[in-house]
């Protein structure tokens, strides 16, 4: 009998966690390794005066980076900032379109249609202009801490953003509405939220699992604009300083961050549903 | 008996005339056509000789001047020109990509058995060979395997970021700021690609079944034909021209935020991206500097309204199938 196989009928937890590191440690070995070669045969790239030679350095560059001996406190301060800002964009978009759906659902009304018009013709945002507009009519806002609403708002509402996490949930939310177990506890006459609230949470939190490296990309603008300390502001001012050992560790940083949360966003799937752990 | 017209109608009918308009100017501009009275690199001057900084509008000059004296609508219709063209080149680059990882991956998947057939017998000899190695890539299990990881890896990194990168790369090969400006567009329409695809493989997944398929097949239709006529053109087009204009939208926005990083375009491009930073340094001289800005977000509000009429089209021809 194999180690793998003792693992997975004798030790299952283990197993689940030797699985779930693995899906997160090869995506991750595998963009970093793919990164630094391209930086190392780069001309000119800063920060990669290694003693040894490519692919060894990358092992040197590897350890150095999990043992966080290449990074200062501002790198952890600039991550939390980033992380704040991601997760505040999306649990308020999140709380924006879960209240406006339920209200959609119970009563259509003229406020309830302005907004959903709103949020559709907010496809045309583009993230830049918002942004712009803010700096240049409210300038108190360039000294403000990252976690203030309007950057929230902003990232929420820029480039069209919001009105796709509407749309993509308006729609999976209405295949769940319309199983035949949600119909039967309309026609009983019980409350159907409370029997969708296991699906919809895994629909919701896919969605949002989804939309993380929008919301990164979009924190770059919010950040370089404001002069947030925050992970984007130092991957663009490490761009525009040709500083190729800082990109390298912000960019790992956030690569890590997504591969982690999807791993995450499996195990919660797992548990939630108990289809998945029959299969 | 007049008619009043519903919203959903009436929000059609606007974004109609917004595509006739941007559609039209587009074409106009990317024919180079010389509408504007001034070209994009010249000075509205006064008599005295003087640069005319802010002028009002008028109909040599139908969104006034900015801070260098330069017409703002030249500036407007050669960046929308600009705009077409690099959109229009990640575009391609999504179609081309995302239809080919579709088909092949939906379309050619192999049985297990040839994988294991060729992993016997024949891995040294035709490992030598590079068209069987692009055979194996294309047809095999491994190689749908692969194309698939690429599609996970794609969907979970910031797309900016990844460009961004590209171009720090580009900046140490090549000099001239288009013709990288045109690569990151390509990547970024190559990195997008997988959108697309996922949705023709779960189409084509769905109709191989089909009756109408297996008669095609029957009566001897080409692959080519079978895929890019009854599959491709009679049952995606709507999913495709969706995700086509929701790229293009995208690389609009794109496009604008690389110039406005200055990793865009340089003259003899005139792109909106530039045109932003003086809405933030002039707006308060003259509100004229906003037109950019009503400007972008009607493109953009163009092409994302037209990917969801596109996909609404699509979902009411499947209902009514």
């Amino acid at each position: 009998m194999s180690a793998k196989l003792i693992l997975a009928n004798f030790l299952p937890a283990l197993n689940d966690l030797y699985g779930y590191l693995k899906r997160i440690l090869v995506p991750f070995l595998t963009v970093t390794f793919i990164i630094y070669s391209l930086f190392y045969i780069t001309p000119g790239s800063k920060g990669f005066e290694a003693e040894l030679i490519w692919p060894f350095s990358y092992l040197i560059w590897i350890i150095d980076f999990f043992s966080g001996s290449l990074m200062n406190q501002d790198f952890y301060l600039a991550y939390f900032y980033t992380l704040q800002l991601v997760a505040g964009s999306l649990l308020l978009s999140a709380l924006i379109v879960l209240v406006l759906y339920f209200f959609h659902k119970r009563n259509a009304g003229t406020i309830v249609k302005g907004f959903e018009r709103l949020i559709k013709v907010s496809s045309g945002f583009h993230i830049l202009i918002i942004s712009l507009i803010f700096y240049k009519f409210f300038p108190h806002l360039r000294d403000a801490s990252p976690l203030h609403p309007v950057f929230l708002l902003i990232l929420a509402f820029g480039n069209g953003s919001i009105a796709e996490f509407y749309n993509s949930l308006e729609a999976e939310f209405d295949k769940v509405f319309q199983k035949e177990y949600a119909l039967a506890a309309v026609a009983w006459g019980h409350n159907v939220y409370r029997y969708s609230l296991r699906e919809t949470l895994i629909i919701l939190i896919e969605i949002l699992n989804a939309r993380i490296p929008i919301a990164v990309s979009s924190t770059i603008v919010i950040e370089w604009l404001f002069n947030l300390d925050g992970l984007s502001y130092i991957i663009l001012d490490s761009i525009k300083g040709r500083e190729f050992g800082d990109l390298m560790i912000s960019t790992a940083l956030i690569a890590f961050t997504i591969i982690f949360v999807n791993v995450l966003t499996e195990i919660i799937r797992n548990r939630l549903d108990p289809r998945v752990r029959l299969i | 008996m007049t008619k009043k017209l519903s919203w959903i109608n009436s929000h059609r009918v606007i974004l109609l005339l917004i595509s006739v308009f941007i559609l039209g100017l587009g074409i106009l501009s990317i024919l180079n056509v010389p509408l504007p009275a001034y070209k994009p690199n010249e000075h509205v001057t006064l008599d005295s000789g003087e640069w005319s900084r802010f002028a009002p509008v008028s109909w040599r000059l139908p969104m006034g001047s900015d801070f260098y004296g330069y017409d703002i609508f030249s500036r407007i219709y050669y960046g929308l020109r600009t705009n077409l063209i690099y959109s229009m080149l990640a575009g391609v680059s999504f179609l081309l990509f995302g239809i080919f990882l579709g088909v092949r991956i939906g379309y050619y998947v192999a049985d297990n058995h040839d994988f294991q057939k060729f992993l016997k017998g024949q891995i040294v000899r035709k490992a030598m060979k590079i068209k069987d190695m692009i055979r194996f890539f294309n047809y095999s299990r491994k190689g749908s395997g692969i194309l698939s990881s690429f599609i996970n890896v794609s969907n979970s990194f910031p797309i900016l970021l990844a460009v961004l990168l590209l171009r720090v790369i580009l900046d140490e090969f090549i000099n001239s700021s288009s013709v990288k400006l045109g690569l990151s567009m390509v990547f970024f329409g190559f990195i997008s690609s997988p959108r697309l695809a996922n949705m023709i493989i779960g189409k084509i997944k769905r109709l191989r079944a089909e009756e109408f398929i297996q008669s095609a097949i029957v009566l001897g239709l080409s692959g080519k034909k079978i895929i890019f006529k009854h599959i491709l053109w009679y049952e995606c087009r709507y999913i495709i021209l969706f995700q086509l204009a929701y790229i293009m939208g995208q690389a609009t926005i794109l496009e604008v935020t690389l110039t406005y990083f200055r990793y865009g375009a340089n003259p003899p491009w005139y792109s909106w991206g530039l045109m932003l930073d003086n809405m933030v340094k002039f707006s308060e001289r003259s509100l004229y500097l906003l037109f950019p800005v009503i400007f972008i977000t009607v493109v953009i509000y163009f092409w994302m309204g037209l990917a969801e009429e596109l996909k609404k089209a699509g979902e009411e021809r499947e209902v009514s199938v």
